[in-house]
C-alpha cells in the first residue's frame, strides 16, 4: 500500500458523493473547453487566413457592413510605392446566397496575386487564366454546395464551372468560393472595383513599421482604412465580446467547480474526523493529514479536469458539426489548451482543499479517542 | 523545573490537566516515574482521570501544569509529537479505531509511512505482525469482517507497527467477551514479557490489573495508591 | 404626416430602375423545399411598373420567366418557359403564386401606394419598431383582388414591416413579414428579405435579397418576352 492507495481510499468511501463531485469539475472544465476552444478557433481561423496569405496589413474601405463597401482598383497604386511593401494583392469580397446557401463568401483574388499562393490543392486544379469561367472551392465550401469537380456553379447570373477543391490553410478560405478578380468583376458589372487590398511586407518590416505604414495609407488615401493583421481581430467588437464571454462563463463555471470540491472536501473532513483522529494518534504529523486531504482533492480536480477536457472536446466537434455552425467555425483545441484546462482543473483541486486540508490538521485527536 | 532522573522511561511531576477553563479538573497533581520494562496498570472508577493521564503519556493532549518527560524529554514541549507517538508509542484503544476502508494489513501499514521503510518492507512487516497475533488468515479482510476479537489483534498488530519502546492500551478489552478478553489480555501480556516493552495499560478490571507487576489507583484526579509487586 | 403624404412618401421611394437578385425559398410544412435563384429586373414610375423575374437556377427551370406590366391600375403579364409559347396571364389568373410560391403575380406588381384611398387606423410596434398602421383601398381607377391593405410602416426608415391583404369578405389573404432590412448603395433602406404566408396554408415563402443594383438602364424591350429569352 502506498500513500497514494490511502488517498484512492478516501475518494472512493463515498462513490456517488465523488462521482457527482467529479460531474460537477467536468461540466465545467468542458465548458472551459468549449467556450475558450470555440472563441480561439474563431481568432486563429482570421490570423491564419491572413497570414498564411503572406498579408501583414489589410485596407479596406471606412464603413460597410458585412463585406467592406467597394472601391476604385486605381487604389492600390497610389498606395504601392510606399516603402516596405512587398507585394500587394487586390480583392473584392462578397457575402451571397449562391444557390441554396444564404451566405456563402465569394473571395475574387487578383490574377497572379500572392493571395493565391497559400492555396493548396486538394483535388483538380486552379483555373487556367484570369478570364476561364472556373473557381475553386475551399473544402468546406464544397460540402456546404454538394459540389466536386466538374459541376456547375451558378455566381449570380454566371454559370461557373468548379474546377478544383483547395485547402486555405484557414476557416475562412475553407469555406470561400475563390475566383479570379475580374471575372468576378465582370459577373457584377463592376469592372475596377475592389474592396480590399491585402499588403505584404518586406521581411525586415518591426512592427513599428508596418504601424507608420499603416498611418501614411490612410494619410495617402483618407477614404480607407488600414489595419495590421493582428489589430485586425482585436478591433473587432463582436470578437471581443466572444472572447470576454468564453472566459467569463469560463470564470463562473471554474467558480462552481471550486466550491463543489470544496463542500465535498469539507464534507469528507467532518465525517472523518474521528479517523483523521486516529491517524494522529498513530503518528502521522499535521502535514501528512492535510496532504492526503489535498491530493484527494487534487485528485478530484485531475480526474474532472481529464472527463471535462474529453466531454469538452467530444462535445465541441458534435456543436462544430451541426449544420448550424459547419464552415463557421473550426474549434481550437490545442494540446496547451487541454492541458491548460487540466492543469485549472488540477488547481481548482488544490485551491478548494486547502481550507478543508487546515481544518482537518486542526482536529484534536484527544478528544476524539476518548474510550467508549 | 526539577531535573527528571536518568533511570526513568517516564517522569511526572505536579502533573495537572483542566477542561473548560478549569471547571472540570480531571487530574490534580499526580506524580510518578516509570522505569523502562515496567509493567504498569492504572485502575480506579470511571471519570478518575485515567484515560486523561494516558492521553498526556501519548502526547496526544497537553498537560495543564506540571512536568512530564519521556528519556529525559519534556513531552509537552517535544519538538515533533507526531514523531514520538510515530516512533516510541503504540496505541489500544478500547474501541479499537481500525480505519473501515482498509485492509487488515492496511490497518497495520498506517503507521509506517512515518518510517522510512519501502512499500514492500511495509507489507511484509505487516504480514509478521499480523502472523504474530495469529491473523495471517485474515491479511485482506476489511474490520467490518472480523470479529471484535479479531479486531483488536489488529489494532495492537498496529500498535507495534513501528517497534515502540512504550505500549500505551486504554481498556484493551472493554469491549471485548469473557473469551476474547482472556485471549487477547494473554497476547498483550506475552508481547510485553517477552519483547520487553514497557506498557502502561488502564483498565477498571481487578484480575487484570492484578497481572500487571504494579497498579496505579487513581481517585477524582490523584493517584492514591501505588503497589508494587 | 397625414396617410396620404405617408403613402406618397413610400411610392416616391419605390420609383426607379433596379436589378435584384434574390433567393426564393418555397417550404412545405411536411418539411419540402424548393429554392430558386432569381434575377429580377424592376422598373417603376407613379403610374407604371415593369417587372421581368428569371430563374438562373437551378439548371431545370433556367430561363423560365415571367414578365408582368401595370400601367394606371391595371395588370398583365405573361410566363415565358422555354421551348414553349409565351402564355399570357389572365386576370383572373393575377391570384397564382409566381412560379408556384405564395406570393401571387397582383402582389409583385400592384403599387398599393399609389392608391387614392389612405387612411391611418392606429399604431403597432412589431419587432421592436414603432410601425404606423396604414390601411389601403383601391378606388375605380385601380383593379384588385384585394379589397383592403393594410401596412404597418416604419415612418423613420419609409420601409413596411408588414403588409396584410384582405378579400372583399374581409378575409385575410395574404400576410408577407418584412425580416430583414438592408441599406442600399445610397445607403437607403430596403426591405431585403421577406416572408409570404398565402392562402395556402401548408406553405411559406421566403425572399432573401443577395443583391441590388440600382439606377440600372433598362429599354422597353428588357420586359417583353423577346428580350428575357435572348
Amino acid at each position: 500500500m502506498t500513500f497514494f492507495t490511502v488517498v484512492i481510499r478516501g475518494l472512493w468511501r463515498r462513490p456517488l458523493r465523488t462521482g457527482l463531485t467529479l460531474a460537477g469539475i467536468s461540466i465545467g472544465i468542458a465548458a472551459v473547453v468549449a467556450l475558450v476552444g470555440m472563441s480561439r478557433g474563431f481568432e486563429k481561423g482570421w490570423q491564419v487566413g491572413l497570414k498564411a496569405r503572406g498579408t501583414d496589413i489589410v485596407v479596406s474601405n471606412r464603413g460597410g457592413s458585412l463585406t467592406p463597401k467597394p472601391f476604385d482598383a486605381s487604389v492600390r497604386d497610389r498606395i504601392a510605392g510606399l516603402p516596405h511593401i512587398a507585394a500587394t494583392c487586390n480583392l473584392l469580397v462578397e457575402v451571397t446566397s449562391v444557390e441554396e446557401s444564404d451566405l456563402m463568401i465569394l473571395s475574387a483574388r487578383e490574377w497572379g496575386g500572392f493571395a493565391w499562393n497559400n492555396l493548396e490543392l486538394v483535388s483538380g486544379r486552379m483555373p487556367r487564366d484570369a478570364t476561364e469561367e472556373a473557381a475553386v472551392l475551399g473544402q468546406t465550401a464544397a460540402e456546404v454546395l454538394k459540389k466536386k469537380i466538374g459541376d456547375p456553379i451558378q455566381i449570380e447570373t454566371k454559370k461557373l464551372t468548379v474546377v478544383g477543391i483547395v485547402k486555405g490553410g484557414a476557416l475562412v478560405e475553407d469555406g470561400s468560393v475563390i475566383l479570379s478578380l475580374p471575372l468576378l468583376q465582370g459577373i457584377i458589372g463592376a469592372p475596377n472595383q475592389i474592396n480590399a487590398i491585402d499588403i505584404g511586407v518586406t521581411p525586415s518590416t518591426t512592427e513599428q513599421q508596418i504601424k507608420e505604414l499603416t498611418r501614411q495609407i490612410e494619410q495617402l488615401v483618407p477614404e480607407v482604412r488600414a489595419v495590421t493583421v493582428s489589430e485586425h481581430l482585436s478591433h473587432n467588437e463582436g470578437f471581443r465580446l466572444v472572447k470576454a464571454m468564453s472566459w467569463g462563463t469560463s470564470l463562473l463555471a471554474i467558480l462552481v467547480g471550486v466550491l463543489g470540491v470544496m463542500n465535498t472536501m469539507l464534507m469528507t473532513v467532518f465525517e472523518r474526523t474521528h479517523e483523521i483522529c486516529v491517524l494522529l494518534a498513530v503518528g502521522w504529523t499535521r502535514g501528512r493529514i492535510m496532504r492526503m486531504i489535498l491530493y484527494e482533492s487534487a485528485l478530484l480536480g485531475l480526474f474532472g479536469g481529464v472527463i471535462g477536457v474529453a466531454i469538452g472536446a467530444i462535445g465541441v466537434q458534435v456543436l462544430s458539426a451541426t449544420p448550424a455552425i459547419k464552415g463557421l467555425l473550426q474549434p481550437d483545441l490545442s494540446i496547451a489548451l487541454l492541458g491548460l484546462s487540466v492543469v485549472i482543473a488540477i488547481a481548482v483541486g488544490i485551491i478548494s482543499g486547502l481550507y478543508p486540508a487546515w481544518r482537518s490538521s486542526r482536529l484534536n485527536p484527544s478528544q476524539a479517542l476518548q474510550a467508549g | 523545573m526539577t531535573p527528571p532522573s536518568a533511570s526513568a522511561l517516564l517522569e511526572a511531576k505536579a502533573l495537572t490537566r483542566e477542561f473548560d477553563e478549569g471547571h472540570v479538573k480531571a487530574l490534580r497533581g499526580v506524580d510518578f516515574s516509570i522505569k523502562e520494562g515496567d509493567f504498569v496498570a492504572i485502575v480506579g472508577p470511571s471519570g478518575c482521570g485515567k484515560s486523561t493521564l494516558l492521553q498526556l503519556l501519548g502526547a496526544l493532549d497537553r498537560p495543564t501544569s506540571g512536568t512530564l518527560f519521556y528519556r529525559g524529554i519534556s513531552l509537552p514541549d517535544h519538538p515533533n509529537p507526531a514523531a514520538y507517538r510515530a516512533r516510541e508509542v503504540g496505541f489500544i484503544f478500547q474501541a479499537f479505531h481500525l480505519l473501515p476502508t482498509f485492509t487488515a494489513a492496511e490497518n497495520v501499514q498506517i503507521p509506517m509511512f512515518e518510517t522510512d521503510r519501502s512499500a514492500s518492507e511495509r507489507r511484509e512487516r505487516a504480514f509478521e505482525l499480523l502472523k504474530l497475533v495469529g491473523l495471517e488468515h485474515r491479511l485482506d479482510h476489511f474490520p467490518s469482517k472480523l470479529s471484535g476479537g479479531e479486531r483488536q489483534r489488529v489494532a495492537i498488530a498496529r500498535s507495534l507497527a513501528n517497534e515502540p519502546s512504550l505500549l500505551l492500551a486504554d481498556e484493551p478489552t472493554g469491549n471485548l467477551d469473557s473469551e476474547n478478553a482472556h485471549s487477547v489480555f494473554d497476547l498483550i501480556i506475552s508481547l510485553q514479557q517477552e519483547q520487553g516493552r514497557t506498557m502502561v495499560l488502564v483498565t477498571h478490571d481487578p484480575t487484570i490489573a492484578g497481572r500487571a507487576g504494579r497498579t496505579l489507583r487513581m481517585m477524582d484526579g490523584r493517584i492514591v495508591s501505588d503497589d508494587k509487586r | 404626416m397625414s396617410a396620404a403624404e405617408l403613402a406618397d412618401q413610400l411610392d416616391v421611394v419605390s420609383q426607379g430602375s433596379a436589378l435584384i437578385r434574390t433567393k426564393l425559398e418555397v417550404r412545405s410544412l411536411a418539411g419540402a423545399k424548393r429554392v430558386l435563384q432569381l434575377q429580377i429586373k424592376q422598373r417603376r414610375t407613379k403610374t407604371t411598373s415593369d417587372l421581368a423575374y428569371q430563374v438562373l437556377w437551378p439548371d431545370e427551370h433556367k430561363g423560365e420567366a415571367v414578365i408582368l406590366h401595370q400601367a394606371h391600375g391595371v395588370a398583365k403579364g405573361s410566363i415565358i418557359v422555354p421551348q414553349q409559347p409565351v402564355r399570357a396571364i389572365k386576370a383572373s389568373q393575377m391570384n397564382e403564386g409566381l412560379f408556384d410560391s405564395d406570393l401571387s403575380y397582383q402582389d409583385a406588381v400592384e403599387n398599393f401606394f399609389a392608391w387614392k384611398k389612405q387612411a391611418l387606423v392606429g399604431s403597432e410596434t412589431i419587432n421592436g419598431v414603432n410601425c404606423q398602421i396604414l390601411e389601403s383601398k383601391p378606388d375605380s381607377s385601380s383593379v384588385s383582388i384585394y379589397a383592403k391593405v393594410r401596412s404597418w410602416i416604419d415612418p423613420q426608415r419609409f420601409v413596411p414591416m408588414r403588409i396584410e391583404k384582405y378579400s372583399s369578405s374581409g378575409e385575410l389573404v395574404r400576410r408577407i413579414d418584412v425580416t430583414r432590412v438592408a441599406r442600399d448603395e445610397k445607403h437607403h433602406p430596403i426591405p431585403a428579405s421577406l416572408t409570404v404566408h398565402g392562402p395556402r396554408k401548408n406553405s411559406v415563402t421566403e425572399f432573401n435579397g443577395a443583391r441590388i443594383d440600382q439606377d440600372v438602364q433598362f429599354t422597353d424591350a428588357d420586359f417583353t418576352a423577346a428580350g428575357v429569352l435572348k
